[in-house]
């Protein structure tokens, strides 16, 4: 590109000029401005503290009966805000020390491929939708049975101290390592034996996350042929989609997706019309049913070429996750619905819950999982984000900032499910064995399920924000009159209004929160007429988060059982090997089909006993991430600051062994799954049980004994890390770690950088004249984003 | 106004990945002018079967 102007070069001050980082040539490549505190900028952080501090008392200190789910948003930004101010930037400057005269990965190696320098807040998109799922949707939901503050609290400060810095720092060492994966880091730093151990326990865990979000995606389209018939559409639309851009408009991808939205926006008002013809009965699946597709779905998504549904899949799922996070977010500022949830029930303290056993401490934690710090995030963060990555001192935007945005989302989810009616939401939660043994002498089998559910309600020992029994409302139009019912007439009209056949048991909390969204949604567009398309809308996001987690997920755990498999056949290292990729594939998909197909059968409810797995998985995963990151700052020599990772690695263990323990030895039968297991054996023992129960005593027995195996074998293989870890850690001491003694670890050498661009979401003053300087004087190739 | 359309413009493509074959042609120019590019169908594809070898990270 040539210019016919002079171009003008910026003039600086002798104060800017000495912030300005400049390469051998003189051209900038970064800038170090000292904080500056005029009147202006002050007056500003005590505004937002003073917001902050007036949120944060009339969620946790005044606690009224009517809480405005309005204040967790204004909480949540307001801590965000100066936690990634003052507490991310700390981090930086401790543990980090990002500089920017030396060349990321992104820049040194620019393969135009993977290695690709992008533009900040386009990898900033990238990342939070790559780290978003169905996961911090889904924990909060239910994790409401304990009321809205725990959650709040948890999400909000978690993200703070927890999961935001696991993010950050992983991405930050992994960025230094060439984006190496965090199984090669482990083995680099800690090992052969405990990288090993690393890679396994992520391979296993991984299993049963894509069983328990499979599972929450049957529950939400079971019998509900509407549900299955728009999110069934998607595969159609995808392919599609896949073609076009193949071989009609190649690369035209905004159109394409604009496309696939339309289509997609077809399939949901469709799916009513379907529902209600005479074809709905072809769509009104079975749970066993649903299982059988998904899992022969999960294995032609992995071995199919991924131009034909994998990538158009997620152009589509990220225009969906984009929507309807600003239709919530919207949504919520606009209805402020009032929270039917109290601020902490008294399930918080027993393990009578019914969503899910277990008191506060840990279950709280395990529960929530993705939206406070999530493990699943470190492979993100050490896979494809930190090979885009423009300049080092961008980390603590993408890492920290992407991961606020996903408590964020998670602290939404959580306002949209407690402004539900306490009845509605203990009603959809319950399975069935639930509500049967919870109505108990008022359950009758000829009953319909509302009346059944409206029963357990009755005798559920929880009280409402009046301290009373709570009792099942729902406002809703009839003949064109508004009326409030209650009762199973009230859970009859929700299942009318969002063109369920039921919503009584639709457990594993996306249809709870679908509910809750037509609920906030109707009253900003469309009102009850629209309130089905809203639920609809909502199962669809859900859907289509877990399914191309589904797929995406079951791609690299064929790749690494490959690689696996391929140290004995080398031939299975060959992705290309058309046989060797369909075995690996079917293997995993009937790991996480047959986890999967047990949580849908399971007679105490599927989410109930298999959730805290997950969350235990996931969680896990974390305390291998964060151990990992341990090692790395000690090695750094960083130890006055190795408490920043320490805090959260510490929580998070004590946390997981915890849960881990009480799933393990428990003899509450409804937290031990051995405690279950033994009990149940002791009754089919007794020779009392026949038919139905008896089968179900032997499914108990079944299910307890793999939930309980893995549970073991989860946490033995993460203190096998940590034991290898903190073997790590005293070899490093003592070759004078922390005493100025160089220790060796597994970063690239420097290599010098020569590309500018800011740090920060938006550009400062300094910064954008820099930029300016750097348009004219600065290398073409990097600025065209360099591919080749 | 429409400084707004364009910076949206610009962050869709980016975001899609739209705008990487326009980067390739300008770096391809910058750096072997003496022939030409691949066309944009050519470049689609090869990065599909790129993408057929690398595992694509997502998450929970």
């Amino acid at each position: 590109m040539t210019t016919t102007r002079e171009p003008q070069l910026p003039e600086y001050t002798p104060e800017e000029q000495a912030e300005i980082l400049r390469d051998d040539a003189g051209v900038p490549v970064g800038v170090v401005a000292k904080p500056r505190w005029t009147p202006a900028k002050v007056a500003l952080w005590v505004a937002i503290s003073l917001v902050g501090a007036l949120g944060w008392t009339m969620l946790a200190i005044v606690r009224g009966e009517e809480v405005n789910t309005i204040w967790f948003v204004v909480t949540a930004i307001a801590t965000y805000t100066i936690a990634y101010r003052f507490y991310a930037l700390y981090i930086q400057r401790r543990i980090m020390r990002p500089d920017d005269t030396r060349a990321t990965p992104a820049e040194r190696v620019d393969n135009g491929r993977d290695f690709d320098p992008t533009d900040r807040r386009v990898l900033y998109g990238h990342h939070f939708a790559a780290i978003a799922g169905a996961g911090p949707l889904v924990g909060p939901v239910l994790a409401a049975q304990m009321g809205y503050l725990p959650g709040t609290l948890w999400i909000i400060l978690g993200v703070v101290v927890a999961g935001g810095v696991q993010d950050m720092l992983v991405l930050f060492y992994s960025m230094r390592r060439g984006g190496r994966s965090l199984g090669q880091m482990a083995r680099d730093e800690i090992g052969r034996f405990g990288g090993t151990v690393a890679i396994v326990v992520v391979l296993v865990m991984l299993m049963i996350v894509l069983a328990v979000l499979a599972l929450v995606c049957v529950n939400a389209l079971a019998e509900s042929p509407w549900g299955v018939f728009s999110v069934g559409c998607t595969i159609p639309i995808a392919l599609l989609m896949g073609l076009y851009l193949r071989f009609l408009r190649p690369g035209r991808v905004t159109e394409v997706s604009v496309i696939g939205f339309v289509a997609l926006i077809a399939a949901i008002i469709g799916g009513r019309w379907v529902a209600e013809s005479s074809w709905g009965e072809l769509f009104h699946l079975t749970p066993t049913t649903l299982v059988v597709c998904m899992v022969i779905y999960g294995f032609f998504a992995a071995v199919l070429p991924v131009w034909l549904l994998l990538t158009p899949r997620d152009y589509l799922s990220t225009f969906m996750k984009v929507g309807t996070i600003v239709v919530l977010a919207v949504g919520i500022v606009v209805v402020r619905p009032v929270a039917q949830m109290p601020d902490v029930t008294e399930f918080a303290f027993n393990t009578e819950g019914p969503v899910f056993a277990g008191a506060l401490f840990p279950f709280l934690f395990i529960t929530i999982a993705c939206g406070a710090l999530s493990g699943m995030h470190a492979m993100v963060s050490s896979g494809t984000t930190p090979k885009m990555i423009q300049k080092e001192s961008q980390v603590r935007m993408i890492g920290y900032g992407g991961m606020l945005m996903e408590s964020f989302v998670a602290v939404m989810a959580l306002a949209a499910a407690v402004s539900l009616n306490q009845g509605v939401y203990f009603s959809m939660n319950m399975s069935p064995a639930a509500i049967q043994s919870t109505a108990g002498e008022d359950y009758s089998p000829d009953a319909t399920p509302e009346e059944n559910a409206a029963a357990a309600i009755a005798n559920l020992n929880v009280s409402d924000t009046a301290g009373n029994q709570p009792e099942i409302t729902w406002d809703t139009v009839v003949d064109g009159e508004e009326v409030t019912l209650t009762g199973p007439a009230a859970l009859e009209a929700v299942a009318t209004d969002v063109g369920e056949p039921s919503v009584v048991s639709r457990t594993g909390g996306a249809p709870t929160l679908a509910v809750g969204i037509a609920n906030i949604m109707h009253g900003v567009v469309g009102g009850k007429a629209m309130m089905s398309f809203w639920y609809h809308f909502a199962i669809m996001f859900e859907a289509l988060f877990i399914l191309s987690a589904v797929d995406a997920v079951t791609r690299v755990a064929r790749f690494q059982l490959g690689d696996a498999i391929g140290n004995a056949v080398p031939r299975f290292r060959d992705p290309s090997w058309r046989l060797g990729s369909w075995l690996t594939t079917g293997v995993v998909v009937a790991a996480w089909g047959s986890l999967l197909l047990m949580g849908v059968t399971d007679p105490n409810g599927g989410i109930r006993t298999l959730f805290p797995l997950f969350g235990i998985a996931n969680q896990l995963i974390a305390a291998c991430a964060l151990t990992v990151v341990t090692v790395m700052v000690v090695k750094k020599g960083y130890l006055r600051w190795v408490w920043i990772p320490l805090v959260p690695l510490v929580l998070d263990t004590a946390t997981t062994f915890t849960a881990s323990y009480q799933k393990i030895f428990s003899t509450d039968l409804a937290v031990g799954y051995w405690a279950l297991h033994r009990a149940t054996r002791d009754e089919i023992a007794t020779g009392d049980l026949t038919g139905q129960a008896l089968a179900d005593a032997e499914a108990t027995v079944r299910n307890t004994a793999i939930q309980g195996t893995l549970s073991i074998a989860f946490v033995v293989l993460v203190a096998v890390l940590m034991a290898t870890a903190l073997a790590a850690v005293v070899r490093a001491l003592r070759a004078g770690a922390g005493r100025g003694a160089e220790v060796p670890n597994s970063e690239d050498p420097y290599a010098p950088s020569h590309l500018y661009a800011p740090s920060g979401l938006g550009a400062d003053r300094l910064e954008r004249k820099v930029e300016a300087e750097y348009a004219v004087v600065g290398d073409p190739r990097l600025m065209a984003g360099g591919s080749h | 106004m429409r400084k707004v359309l364009r910076a949206v413009r610009w962050y869709v493509r980016e975001l899609t990945g739209e705008a990487a074959y326009d980067r390739y042609v300008a770096a391809h120019a910058a750096r072997h002018g003496d022939h030409p590019p691949l066309t944009r169908a050519q470049w689609w594809r090869a990065r599909d079967d790129a993408r057929e070898r690398v595992a694509h990270e997502s998450c929970c």
